[in-house]
């Protein structure tokens, strides 16, 4: 009977490796958090073992490993593992333990089996059939404190618990509520309902949901969106909500019009003009639209009718469409946004001139604030030793001026962050006594023949292009380099700066992919590499490319990316990365072309 | 180990061999085929949520509609309720006209195709080769070029070269799922 029994668990492990498993690798969820794929569970001999390398970092256990006695040891808080390759026994905190399977080394990784490990540490397992997933989870965590407050304006709800949790959030109709989902906890303070006057919030109420779930409900005065993350400095669960942009409005007057676009007062916008045809976009940030009515059709003789809808969760955009060049200029007031509408100014913006078959974008008016994510480069320490001497590195900061790049939920934008970043690089090669040309070093807008010309000519010895990625989602994230798969130094190129990528910055590895039809790829007649550092849309992500100190991160990584290229290239590296001078003032080190 | 097991044993490997088989034939079945219910089984190309794929997903629908503007018109209307995927073009994007001249399919867009897209590679690529596998799955179509509000493109969102018409690219399909 025990042999049937046995095989019965190993089909339903196969069937759940055929139906889910096969296609890409098992995905390993900790606390609710997605693990890289390095983690993915492996099926020997009918049972499961994870790579308990890999797993080390991911879910916080330390990890000793003797090749020579082939002895693993796990530490994590207080308890402790002993296990040995091929061995069927374990120790637990010096307890001998039986294994149903032995750790293996397969393919220079440490398999240990699942089951042991879980019961073990006490995590909980949970497979997820539908969508091949492997859930662990820390058994006892307890939901201590529920808080509605405002941040800027929004409404901010956190849900404080003793450790990283595993949570889903939904937005409910009827009447408009969030509600928030945490799951393997237990309620740590008494379940009921309070009233809140926090902005959208009306009311909060928490409760047991069933015997592991945690649901915390928020109603609305109206339907918002939300970014859900796992709160910064302690564990648990915040939510931050839009602002709602409850109407539009239009008014003729003397000269032209007026828009209304109601919304809070702390909501960030930013007014934009389009040509070709001309259009005139205002974005609201952190907002979620609620107003009914999202077309006004005027047909007037300046403006032909205003549209508004939701560009991403966390964007509301509106466009004017209008009949030709027009002056808009827009205002915060107490109770919105008011953009007005007239001729144009001549000669103002007539003389824009317009890349030829690329729409062209200005900025008409723009809400300026002191900028703290983007403070002044700091200096660099000249290397003793030039070791980059009569090297030429091309760095290409993509997007610019009138192309913003993508754009991060809190309204960053692709074209600063990739600036900012390759200022540092630049800095950093020119204090080994690299020559760096930059396809831009400031705030402008390069068209894609320009950007690759001196590349094209074959003159330099990299051309670097620096971009942050995007996707219509918010789960995409991670680090990933693009290259030309006819060019084999490229090849190089890419793996080396994508190596140094991860090594840095530790983000989820996408990988090095090859593509025929990226513009500075094609064009480019020296090793060129494209990298995407990280994902701007992304809110984790955004909140690290919006600090100095990832940026110079990244900035280092590149650097030693190129290091690494050019040692496995021509035998010569770059040497250590040079040092940032705290107090910068008079070693700055500068571009040696413009 | 008496003899029932044994041939519960048999039974159950043997079950499973069947599954495998009728899993692997779900996965390669052809592209397009016709029923004798006069419905086309088609393609359409959606992404998996962390933009790391394309997913082919398969559509049932008449033969008339199995042309370059049935097959857009079904991307657009992107995932079922049910079904993981997403679709990596920008919300509202609409579809103007397509027409397919010496194995080219050109297909003209609404403007929310660049003005409400999120940027990025990763974002661009998935977008263009949505539409691009979408369309060549069509005897009739090899290459894609993407129009948008009426004009020809250098680029969509300032990575890909669209100037010449696109192939499809497989290399970003997850080929089983």
């Amino acid at each position: 009977m025990r042999t049937g029994r046995a095989a019965l668990v190993l089909a339903v492990i196969l069937l759940f490796f055929i139906l889910g498993g096969l296609a890409s690798a098992t995905q390993v969820y900790f606390n609710g958090r997605a693990l890289s794929s390095d983690v993915a569970p492996v099926v020997v001999d009918g049972h499961v073992l994870l790579p308990v390398r890999s797993l080390a970092s991911a879910i916080g256990l330390s990890l000793s490993w003797e090749p020579g006695a082939g002895r693993i040891e796990i530490q994590r808080q207080d308890k402790q593992i002993v296990m040995h390759i091929d061995s069927r026994e374990a120790q637990l905190n010096g307890e001998t333990r039986p294994l149903r399977a032995a750790p293996r080394l397969k393919d220079d990784r440490i398999l240990v089996p699942l089951t042991f490990l879980a019961e073990a540490l006490e995590l909980t397992i949970r497979w997820d059939v539908e969508t091949a997933a492997l859930h662990l989870s820390d058994t006892t965590i307890v939901v201590s404190e529920v808080v509605l407050t405002e941040e800027e304006g929004r409404t901010r709800l956190d849900v404080l618990t003793n450790a990283p949790v595993a949570y889903d959030t939904i937005l409910l109709a009827d009447p408009h509520r969030i509600v928030v989902d945490v799951h393997g906890a237990k309620l740590g303070l008494s379940p009921g309902e309070q009233p809140a006057q926090a902005g959208v919030a009306r009311c909060l109420r928490v409760g047991q949901f069933g015997p592991d779930i945690v649901r915390v409900v928020v109603e609305l005065n109206a339907p918002v969106g939300y970014e859900a993350f796992a709160r910064e400095d302690e564990p648990g669960v915040a939510l931050l909500l839009n602002h709602a942009v409850d109407s539009l409005s239009w008014r003729d007057t003397d000269v032209g019009g007026e828009l209304f676009i109601a919304v809070p007062p702390h909501a960030p916008y930013e007014i934009w003009r389009l040509v070709e045809p001309d259009r005139v976009v205002i974005d609201v940030f952190h907002a979620s639209l609620n107003a009914k009515d999202r077309i006004i059709l005027l047909e007037g003789e300046l403006i032909k009718q205003v549209r508004a809808s939701q560009f991403l969760p966390n964007v509301v955009r509106v466009v004017l469409d209008v009949n030709g060049p027009v002056e808009a200029k827009a205002s915060r007031q107490e109770e919105g946004v008011c953009i007005q509408l007239g001729p144009p100014m001549p000669p103002a913006v007539d003389d824009l001139e317009v890349a030829e078959g690329e729409p062209a974008k200005e900025p008409v008016a723009l809400v300026k604030e002191p900028d703290p994510d983007f403070p002044s480069l700091p200096g660099v320490k000249e290397a003793a030793e030039k070791t980059g001497k009569g090297l030429l590195i091309i760095l290409d900061p993509g997007h610019g001026g009138l192309d913003p790049g993508a754009l991060g939920p809190s309204g960053s934008k692709e074209k600063d962050v990739v600036l900012d970043i390759s200022l540092r690089l630049r800095d950093l090669l020119v204090a080994v006594g690299c020559e760096v040309h930059m396809t831009r070093d400031e705030d402008r807008y390069v068209e894609f023949p320009e950007r690759v010309r001196l590349a094209k000519e074959g003159k330099g010895d990299i051309f670097l292009s620096i971009h942050a990625n995007a996707f219509r989602f918010q789960e995409a994230c991670g680090t990933e380099t693009f290259y030309h798969p006819d060019k084999q130094s490229s090849r190089l190129l890419a793996e080396a700066l994508q190596a140094s990528l991860m090594e840095e910055l530790g983000r989820t590895d996408r990988g090095v992919k090859t593509r025929r039809d990226l513009y500075v790829l094609r064009e480019s007649s020296i090793p060129t590499a494209l990298v995407e550092v990280a994902f701007i849309n992304h809110p984790d992500e955004e909140r690290l490319l919006l600090n100095p100190e990832f940026r110079q991160r990244c900035a280092r990584a590149l650097f030693q990316g190129l290091s690494r290229y050019f040692q496995q290239r021509a035998g010569r590296s770059l040497g250590p990365v040079p040092e940032i001078v705290e107090d910068a003032g008079d070693t700055v080190a500068t571009t040696s072309e413009g | 180990m008496g003899k029932v097991t044994r041939k519960a044993l048999v039974g159950l490997i043997f079950l499973l061999v069947i599954i495998v088989i009728w899993a692997l034939v779900q996965r390669s079945g052809p592209s397009s085929v016709s029923t004798g219910l006069s419905q086309t089984e088609v393609l359409i190309y959606l992404a998996t949520r962390d933009g790391t794929s394309l997913v082919p997903v398969k559509r049932t629908i008449s033969p008339e509609q199995a042309s370059p503007q049935g097959l857009i018109e079904e991307l657009l209307k992107g995932p079922r309720p049910d079904e993981p995927w997403v679709l990596p073009l920008p919300a509202g994007t609409r579809m103007h006209s397509v027409a397919v001249v010496d194995g080219v399919a050109y297909v003209d867009f609404s403007a929310e195709m660049i003005e409400f897209h999120p940027g990025g590679t990763t974002g661009e690529l998935l977008t263009v080769y949505a539409v691009v596998n979408t369309l060549a799955q069509l005897p009739e179509v090899e290459q894609v070029q993407i129009f948008v509000g009426g004009r020809e493109l250098e680029t969509l969102m300032g990575h890909l070269d669209l100037r010449t018409p696109l192939e499809p690219d497989f290399s970003l399909v997850l080929e089983e799922h």
